[in-house]
């Protein structure tokens, strides 16, 4: 079952939590998902509030015992607990939000205090503690009291602790929430280059835009369930092909849309300031061939037309919604 | 006993952050004005109440030597007690757990605060008791005194860290802990004979390592050497060890309840 | 004042309060044991001592109470965050404070009830009041002495973010200088000064008068000279604190320190 190729393989992953009483039914967080993760890759865990984003992170990171399924974790099972301590030397955690840090400590302080949780020898903190400074630009502020940090800076001082022991697996719980776009975009550079190194990253977030400038594949998860699986685009693609067409005519072309309804296509028409026509049609798959639509309206004088495919959001929504 | 190789490493740094940790909070000049009043109005309280209603078995000296003993309980046994639900209140106990280094070690080495306050809590009591309520330390043996310092401070922490490896699952840790230490103002021999007690009460001041310390504690006083104290010197190693080894395994249960409950970061 | 922000923050006080069993310790299990204690230390235990006892008990929980509740009631908040929405509120700050020490002081009533009742059971000595109508009337005024000295800790804290600290330093002296267990003529004079200054020092030798057959008063005064003392101590502070809490808005406002703690 060693997949030497791969960081995580997980199998029918699964979470129940509470009620008091062994083996009665409770609230099922995360609900037997499978899915794989390369070495190197970065992974996005994608899904509403309480769909079991932090519970499967919370699971793979040691952090919480699965209630069935396996969960393989650089080779180890998690479920073991002889593997844990070995495990937890070689992965990290963020999780988003202000609190986990000693507040009255200096952000160098915090970092030295973790350097030794992890048993990392004195004579490396040094140099290890000032290379994390930079890399996530602390360096000036590394001897003021974290209380005094502004949201960003915490964020940035819990990533430099998370990588005090340079882990081969990285948990990131929505890294960049609430911090604003140029720090933001700071931590997506970060993510990247630590994938560059050979890092694993596994990204929770709700921005999609995010998990489509990072991750190389992802999961949707929703109730606790997976309900989209693989690259952007296979997502993207895996919602049958929406696709909306956008004529602009020179003319009202309401009877071919109301033609076009008739045939149970979403169409709809409306007109724009500069006394033009905007017509919008929602094509599922190839319902019908562009042109031949297109061929339609020629006669109202078009002026422009435009295709749009479905972007992950709209991807994202459906899935998630299909999953309700 | 421990485990890993870095043990010692992991508990000089929470030691470490402790110190840094409690002394930005509150300026060391303000922490020691904290201890000078409480333990110098703990003890008057005690002393007054007493000289007011006059039971002839009980003098100052008795009463003076219990308070100044009993500080220890009030101090090392608290602040030892509350760690991990402060952890857990600020968020941190999550990444300390997530760490390859075991939570024992990391409480152990945090422990090292509340061990120097009473340590200090102790002397400072002493001191009063000889500068202030005029006990005699003439015949005092200062050895034994040392030792029952080191041993109650050290028992205590053990008995601290038991009652604070409940604060990983439970808010109620540091009531507990608070509770103990006020318990034995009543049980431990502190303010009157233990001989006072009904028989079952008894029984239980005897598990408890302060009852031994404030009657070794009297003996030095009055000049009792190591060897005359013995008895009581065994019983808090015993219970001491006891305690350690207690907390340790609870600390193992409560880190393995955690996984599977999965409540680090609620408070 | 604005009875609407009293009563919500009464409300809300007892809705903390029973979330958080934190309180047991200062109001109900340390006067206990220091009842328990004098007891012990006693020996002869008859009626009276026993009425002395528990009523020293009650007072000093009650005490307690209003330390610990008042000091913390802010901190409390700033740990929070919901100080600062408090600031926000139209409400005056001495409005919530009101609530939330009626609430402190009641609570100190059932503190004292509870030692009472635990004392009784265990000594069943069938302790009884000389005047139980008129004790209970000074217990209410003790009460509301005791809220408006909480009044005047809390307004300090709105200052300052030492509340544990306080709470820990001024346990021990208030027991003693408060004439609770051991009565202020037992004290040096020094301390029976400060005793004087403190309204329910007096409100306990009026509960003494109410509770024991031909009470000699231990401050030499009559019943009504106790009762006045108390009113007025009462009120002057309820006006520091007023004036207290009205600089410590502005000066809050002023260094913005309403989120640190």
């Amino acid at each position: 079952m060693t997949c030497p190729e791969y960081a995580i393989v997980a199998e029918g992953l699964t979470r129940t939590y509470g009620p008091f009483i062994p083996g009665s039914a409770g609230k099922v967080a995360v609900d037997g998902i499978s899915f794989k993760v390369r070495k190197g890759e970065i992974y996005g865990i994608l899904g509403p509030n309480g769909a079991g984003k932090t519970t499967t992170i919370k699971m793979l990171s040691t952090m919480l015992t699965p209630t069935s399924g396996l969960a393989e974790v650089l080779g180890m099972d998690v479920r073991d607990g002889k593997n844990i301590r070995a495990l937890r030397k070689r992965i990290n955690v963020v999780s988003g939000g202000e609190r986990g840090l000693y507040y009255r400590l200096s952000g160098r302080q915090n970092l030295e205090f973790f350097a030794d949780l992890y048993g990392i020898p004195k004579k490396d903190q040094k140099a290890l503690i000032e290379s994390l400074l930079s890399l996530v630009e602390l360096i000036e502020a590394a001897d003021i009291k974290v209380e005094n940090y502004s949201r960003g800076m915490k964020q940035r001082i819990h990533i430099a602790r998370s990588l005090i022991n340079s882990p081969e697996i990285l948990f990131l719980d929505e890294p960049t929430i609430g911090l604003d776009p140029e720090i933001s975009r700071g931590i997506r550079s970060l993510i990247k280059k630590l994938s560059d190194g050979g890092t694993t990253v596994i990204l929770t977030t709700h921005y999609m835009f995010e998990a489509e400038e990072l991750c190389d594949n992802m999961v949707i998860l929703s109730r606790g369930r997976i309900v989209g699986k693989g690259t952007v685009d296979d997502i993207k693609s895996s919602i049958s092909r929406v696709s909306s067409l956008k004529i602009i005519t020179e003319e009202d072309p309401s009877d071919v849309t109301a033609s076009l309804c008739r045939e149970n296509l979403d169409a709809v028409t409306s007109r724009l300031l500069n006394e033009r026509y905007l017509t919008k049609i929602t094509l599922n798959n190839a319902d019908r061939a562009f042109t031949a639509i297109e061929d339609l309206f020629r006669p109202y004088a078009i002026s422009s037309v435009g295709v749009e495919e479905p972007t992950l959001e709209d991807a994202y929504l459906t899935l998630v919604n299909e999953g309700l | 006993m421990f485990a890993y190789a870095d043990s010692l490493q992991v508990i000089a740094a929470s030691a470490k952050n402790s110190f840094i940790n409690r002394f930005t909070s509150m300026h060391p000049a303000l922490w020691l004005i904290q201890l000078l009043i409480t333990s110098f109005f703990a003890m008057y309280f005690f002393v007054i109440l007493s000289e007011y209603i006059g039971n002839p078995e009980i003098t100052v000296a008795f009463v003076v030597i219990g308070n100044a003993v009993q500080s220890v309980a009030a101090t090392t046994l608290y602040s030892v007690a509350e760690i991990p639900g402060v952890e857990k209140h600020t968020g941190t106990l999550g990444a300390i757990i997530q760490s390859p280094s075991s939570l024992f070690s990391v409480f152990l080495g945090m422990s090292a605060f509340g061990i120097l306050t009473g340590i200090v809590a102790m002397l400072m009591s002493l001191c009063y008791a000889a500068f202030v309520f005029g006990v005699s330390f003439a015949s005092c043996n200062f050895v034994s005194v040392g030792v029952i310092l080191v041993l109650t401070c050290l028992s205590l922490t053990g008995f601290g860290m038991i009652i604070g490896s409940v604060g990983i699952r439970l808010r109620t840790a540091a009531i507990m802990a608070n509770v103990f230490a006020y318990i034995g103002l009543l049980i431990s021999g502190v303010n009157f004979p233990v001989s006072y007690l009904p028989g079952w009460v008894q029984t239980i001041s005897h598990c408890m390592p302060l009852t031994y310390a404030v009657e070794a504690m009297r003996g030095a006083v009055a000049g009792a050497g190591l060897i005359s104290i013995l008895g009581p010197l065994s019983a808090m190693v015993l219970l001491g060890t006891a305690f350690i080894i207690l907390a340790w395994v609870s600390f193992r249960y409560f880190e393995k309840a955690s996984r599977r409950n999965g409540n680090t970061d609620s408070f | 004042m604005n009875p609407r922000a009293v009563t919500a923050s009464f409300k809300q006080q007892a809705i903390q309060f029973m979330a958080d069993p934190q309180w047991i310790i200062p109001s109900i299990v340390s006067p206990f044991l220091f009842t328990m204690v004098m007891l012990y230390i006693h020996q002869d235990v008859t009626g009276p001592v026993v009425l002395q006892a528990v009523l020293g008990g009650g007072v000093l929980g009650m005490w307690a109470n209003t330390i610990f509740a008042s000091s913390f009631t802010i901190s409390y908040d700033r740990m929070n965050g919901t100080f600062e929405s408090m600031l926000l509120s139209p409400t005056k700050i001495f409005d919530i404070l009101i609530g939330r020490s009626i609430w402190n002081a009641f609570i100190g009533l059932v503190n004292a009830l509870l030692v009472f009742a635990i004392a009784e059971m265990i000594f069943r000595t069938g302790v009884s009041l000389a005047n139980p109508i008129g004790f209970f009337f000074i217990l209410a005024l003790t009460l509301m002495s005791l809220a408006s000295f909480g009044m005047l800790i809390s307004t300090a804290f709105v200052f300052s973010r030492m509340g544990r600290f306080f709470s820990s330093v001024a346990e021990y002296p208030i027991y003693v200088i408060s004439g609770a267990l051991v009565p202020i003529s037992a004290l040096p004079v020094g301390l029976q000064h400060i005793s004087y200054l403190l309204a329910p020092s007096w409100g306990v030798d009026a509960m003494r008068y109410a509770a024991f057959e031909g009470y000699g008063s231990m401050m030499g005064t009559s019943l009504l000279t106790d009762i006045i003392m108390m009113v007025m101590l009462s009120i002057a502070v309820l006006i520091i604190a007023y004036f207290i809490m009205n600089k410590a808005e502005r000066a809050i406002l002023s260094a913005g320190s309403a989120t640190r703690y």
